[in-house]
């Protein structure tokens, strides 16, 4: 462990529900760093998601993945040394956002991002670990253009076959339909509809399904992508919070809701990347690694060469 | 089996409670000037871990299939449940194995679970092989006397069978025993404890393990509780960041489960030897003399155990099994061959005292699977002795 005399604490980042974010300069090396403090004062002891952050995180090192460089304890506050990034990408949508109309970025550049992101939790999943918090405020980017997923505190490892887990997780807007009805038997593909809305959202400048409430979130989901039956995805009916009376909805065209926001053209690769990360059957959700392999990739096809089949 | 039983079990239960407040320790360490400690056990039933209890039980559990999809689910926790269907899909199923040179691949056959994330499973188990080795205890703290670290393993197995009780009256989850009990483990391999400080140890091992494990959390105030006044509120907390420091927040441990899973894949998810695999995987953690085994190899061990004793028929620990247990030869290594006899001789004759691992494992809810082994083992030495 590092002592906290080697930081400089400079301007605050963030203001999160569990920890205050403070950039940082490492005073020996002149570096930037981001300084997320934790306090100790709760009456339960160390927080049970410092615990998860700190521990997956230290696991986990690849370059879409913010890297926890250390952990600082002090009287009563733990603090956790990450990486420096510039921004978060919800504040660089909102930097865009002209009047009050939203903008979205140039495809070329949602490419980009949507790719690192996949990356990212790809590695995520192949390291038995779940996100469960994938959302713009918790993707940090940095002016060269790299994207790294942060914010591990919802963040949970998995066995297989997978554990029941509790389903208060994921912020409401990025929250799978599975998991608003109820379902705790979700694995990767929690995070897979979290990645489906991001895209959308990257392309619009706007969140896809903005809900206030679990009941309007799934209103907004079904009206957009249509209500699910037990014709279309097996199973729900079972699930806890199903309701036999939710409005039948037929789904609507993706690219005639998402053109009109977006300047550029939306090419059929596109649409059809995020029709298989928005599937409402979990089951029948892209997994990281296939959506890694959609033909909308192509171009990045070349700078990946895929590991060797393990036997 | 159970009626004949009740008595001496209630019998037995209620003597190995007596005994376990009451033991006294002498350990026989130099360095300590706190030479007594009791582990004391709150026993209140109206007690706040009563209360909890049934919130957990309505909330996480292994069997607590909330989402009932139809899909195929091949792995089953409980006894019951679409046996027939899950067999005759098994058997269409077959036909899409894949035989490799030597071992047939079962994974194409989980396809369609998602449970079983079947296509990220080959690179997690890589990649727990790998990190088994991180989080393995220094040493066997228990073996060497002249060791700065070193406490007698009659200690630990009181403390070990203690975490049992409470793991059970918390209704926690199997893998938050057993990374407790690496936790602590893990600390005491590099890290001098008074005898007066081990059960604030062991609690405060619980405690983290859950934090990681858990969805529904005991408050500290039971931890407490529970101690009976041993440890309080505050030392704990203490404790825990202690703890959490010592071992570098390392928590992620590749628990045994995980691997005792998947070789139970082998033969198709039997319930009857994974259930007695898992009492032996519990039976090897409380162990002295395996704790610096590697995950994988308890979980090889508790597996391979429960089969021979068995005596199941078919081909014995052949490729396919080497392949799914992270490439333990089981029938041929000479070091686990040394351990299962180890393990069987201490079966067959304790000479660790584990009362709470074994009423637990004697009551109907873990099908009373301790009768069973206590008998298939009596024959297996028998075989042993024969040879
Ligand atoms: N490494 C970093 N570099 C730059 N900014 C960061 C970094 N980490 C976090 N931030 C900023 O701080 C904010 C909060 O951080 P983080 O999400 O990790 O905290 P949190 O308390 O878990 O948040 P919340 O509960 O709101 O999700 C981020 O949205 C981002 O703006
Ligand atoms: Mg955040």
């Amino acid at each position: 462990m590092s002592s906290s005399s080697q930081f400089k604490q400079l301007e605050k980042l963030g203001n999160g529900t569990y920890a205050t974010v403070y950039k940082g300069l490492n005073k020996t090396t002149g570096a930037y760093v981001a300084l997320k403090e934790v306090k100790l004062d709760s009456e339960e002891g160390t927080p049970s998601t410092a615990i998860r952050e700190i521990s997956l995180m230290k696991e986990l090192k690849h370059e879409n993945i913010v890297r926890l460089y250390d952990v600082i304890h002090t009287e009563n506050k733990l603090t956790l040394v990450f990486e420096y990034m510039d921004n978060d990408l919800k504040k660089y949508m909102d930097s865009r956002t002209v009047g009050n109309s939203p903008r979205g970025l140039e495809l070329n550049l949602v490419k980009y991002f949507q790719w690192q992101l996949l990356e990212g939790l790809a590695f995520c999943h192949e390291n038995k670990i779940l996100h469960r918090d994938l959302k713009p405020q918790n993707l940090l980017i940095n002016k060269k253009g790299a994207l790294k997923l942060g914010d591990f505190g919802l963040a949970r490892a998995f066995g297989i076959p997978v554990n029941t887990f509790s389903s208060e997780v994921v912020t409401l807007w990025y929250r799978a339909p599975d998991v608003l009805m109820g379902s705790r038997t979700y694995s990767t593909s929690i995070d897979i509809w979290s990645c489906g809305c991001i895209l959308a959202e990257m392309i619009t400048g706007k969140p896809l399904f903005p809900g206030s409430n679990d009941e309007e979130q799934l209103k907004l989901i079904f009206e957009t992508m249509g209500t699910p039956t037990e014709a279309t995805w097996p199973g729900v009916s079972a699930l806890p919070k199903y309701n036999p009376n939710f409005p039948q909805r037929l789904p609507k065209d993706l690219r005639m809701v998402l053109q009109p926001y977006c300047k550029e053209p939306l090419d059929d690769n596109v649409i059809d990347l995020l029709h298989g990360l928005l599937q409402l059957n979990p089951d029948m959700r892209l997994s990281a690694k296939q959506a890694l392999h959609h033909p909308w990739f192509a171009e990045y096809y070349q700078h990946y060469t895929p590991a060797p089949p393990s036997s | 089996m159970s009626t004949t039983n009740t008595h001496s079990h209630t019998e037995l239960k209620k003597k190995g409670r007596v005994a376990l407040a009451e033991i006294q320790f002498n350990p026989q360490v130099t360095h300590n000037n706190d030479d007594d400690v009791k582990i004391k056990l709150r026993r209140d039933s109206s007690s706040s871990s009563k209360k909890r209890n049934v919130s957990s039980v309505l909330g996480d559990n292994d069997n607590d299939n909330v989402s009932v999809s139809k899909k195929l689910k091949i792995y089953r926790d409980d006894e019951d449940t679409d046996l027939a269907d899950n067999e005759k899909t098994l058997v269409e199923d077959i036909g899409k194995e894949v035989v490799t040179d030597t071992w047939r691949n079962l994974d194409l056959l989980e396809k369609n679970d998602v449970s079983m994330v079947a296509e990220y499973s080959n690179d997690i188990f890589t990649y727990l092989y790998n990190q088994e080795n991180i989080y393995q205890p220094t040493h066997n703290y228990l073996q060497d006397p002249e060791s700065p670290f070193y406490i007698r393993p009659s200690m630990r197995a009181i403390l070990v069978d203690w975490l049992v009780e409470v793991h059970e009256k918390f209704s926690l989850v199997p893998e938050t025993l057993l990374l407790g009990i690496n936790i602590m483990d893990r600390f005491l391999s590099f890290n001098k404890a008074t005898v007066s400080k081990l059960q604030l140890l062991a609690v405060t091992s619980l405690f983290i393990a859950a934090k990681f494990e858990e969805v529904n959390l005991p408050t500290v105030t039971t931890y407490s509780y529970i101690t009976d006044g041993a440890a309080s509120i505050d030392d704990i907390k203490s404790a825990e960041l202690f703890i959490l420091k010592s071992l570098k927040f390392q928590i992620s441990w590749p628990n045994p489960l995980n691997f005792l899973r998947r070789i139970s894949k082998v033969d198709g998810y039997k319930f009857e030897t994974r259930n007695m695999g898992k009492f032996l995987l519990e039976y090897i953690m409380s162990c002295p003399r395996f704790v610096s085994l590697k995950p994988s190899v308890t979980a090889a061990l508790a597996m391979y155990t429960a089969r021979k004793i068995k005596g199941d028929k078919e081909i014995f620990w052949d490729s396919t099994y080497i392949h799914y247990s992270g490439g333990i030869d089981a029938d041929h290594d000479l070091n686990f061959q040394g351990y299962y006899r180890e393990l069987i001789e201490e079966l067959a004759n304790p000479t660790t005292e584990l009362q709470s691992l074994m009423n637990k494992y004697k009551k109907p809810a873990f099908n009373a699977v301790y009768y069973k082994i206590r008998h298939l083992i009596k024959k297996e030495i028998k075989k042993y002795q024969e040879e």
